[in-house]
């Protein structure tokens, strides 16, 4: 009996030490809702985001993001192993796109930002957190009683709606630090809007985007513009495709529409 | 317990001993695959046009095998449909 006892302690000991990943307590899910031109109210980027928490850690991303990537790389193994009349046609047409491409990783209050430009992945720490005022006002957000905040944080106002009945400091991106959960928060031209959908008990890996460039927040910016300065030449470099008059006209003239930045 | 003990150490011991032979097979070099080439169509959506593409793979090319060249293909397609349609 002793020996079996010592067997299965060895057994949970070696698989304990081995499952080091984190893992969420909870999640929250967030309705996205953002204007990417900022000259249009129309057709605005919708998108669920998802808050993974575990303690004083969590992880802010978007629930479609690692779906896109295995939808793509599984288009493209099946259309290059059935070729139509011997030639391998690609088509991402059914592929879903991905709004919010941030992530937010936070350690104990010390928020780490993740950035996708093109193929390039950026990460850096966020320099500038919101100092918020907290102001008398409340509200009832599904069943939970909510009080205002107002912060500011890349030149927009923003209003968040927090409650204490979830003692958790955190919220969507960056909107984080005070002394309940953030369940909504949206800038005062409501140009950008989170709002949480749900709150659960939920137990899933938390794994911050990888194989990133680690940066500031700086020469994030200037690679961004750098972009922004000759979208269809950059697209170009990074996938090696020629590109026609007519595809860098479309791509540039999409690229400048897109102009709404959270930072 | 103490049989116990050194049965388990001298299990890990053998899978270590074993993993180390077949990791010193792994070492032994193996020629590089020569490189190969393939034409590929892109098809815009919004255009309803194709684009042509070479992707390429072993040695002397970017990516290491046929599967590293499907996937960064299949990647860059996306890619420029994304930016390209909107």
């Amino acid at each position: 009996m002793r020996f079996y006892s010592f067997l299965f302690l060895m057994m949970y000991c070696v698989l304990y030490s081995q499952s080091d990943q984190l893992q969420s307590e909870y999640e929250v899910i967030y309705k996205f809702k953002m204007y990417p031109d900022t000259l249009s109210k129309i057709n605005p980027d919708e998108e669920y985001l998802s808050l993974l928490i575990n303690n004083n850690k969590s992880l802010f991303k978007s629930t479609q993001k690692a779906k896109t990537d295995s939808i793509v790389l599984a288009i493209g193994k099946q259309q290059f192993a059935n070729p139509v009349n011997g030639k391998v046609m690609l088509n991402m047409e059914k592929v879903p796109t991905v709004k919010f491409k941030s992530e937010v990783f936070n350690d104990g209050g010390k928020l780490m930002v993740f950035k996708e430009l093109l193929r390039n992945r950026f990460s850096y720490p966020l320099e500038d957190p919101i100092s918020w005022e907290t102001e008398n006002e409340t509200k009832i957000i599904g069943t939970f009683k909510c009080k205002k905040a107002v912060g500011n944080y890349k030149g927009r106002k923003y209003v968040s709606w927090y409650t204490e009945d979830i003692p958790i400091p955190d919220g969507p991106y960056v909107f984080k630090g005070l002394p309940g959960l953030v369940l909504e928060v949206y800038d005062t031209k409501d140009y950008v809007n989170f709002s949480m959908v749900s709150f659960k008990k939920v137990s899933k890996p938390i794994v911050p985007m990888k194989d990133v460039a680690p940066t500031k927040y700086d020469n994030f910016y200037k690679a961004r513009q750098n972009y922004l300065d000759n979208p269809a030449g950059m697209i170009s470099n990074q996938t090696g495709y020629s590109l026609k008059p007519s595809h860098v006209a479309r791509i540039n003239s999409n690229a400048k529409r897109s102009n709404n930045f959270i930072d | 317990m103490l049989l116990a003990t050194v049965c388990v150490a001298g299990l890990v011991s053998a899978k270590n001993a074993e993993e180390k032979k077949e990791t010193e097979k792994a070492e032994v070099p193996k020629e590089a695959a020569a490189m190969q080439c393939q034409q590929v169509g892109i098809f815009i959506p919004c255009t309803n046009e194709s684009l042509t593409d070479t992707i390429c793979w072993g040695e002397g090319s970017w990516n290491p095998t046929y599967d590293d060249a499907v996937a960064e293909e299949s990647h860059n397609a996306h890619l420029l449909v994304e930016y390209l349609c909107g």
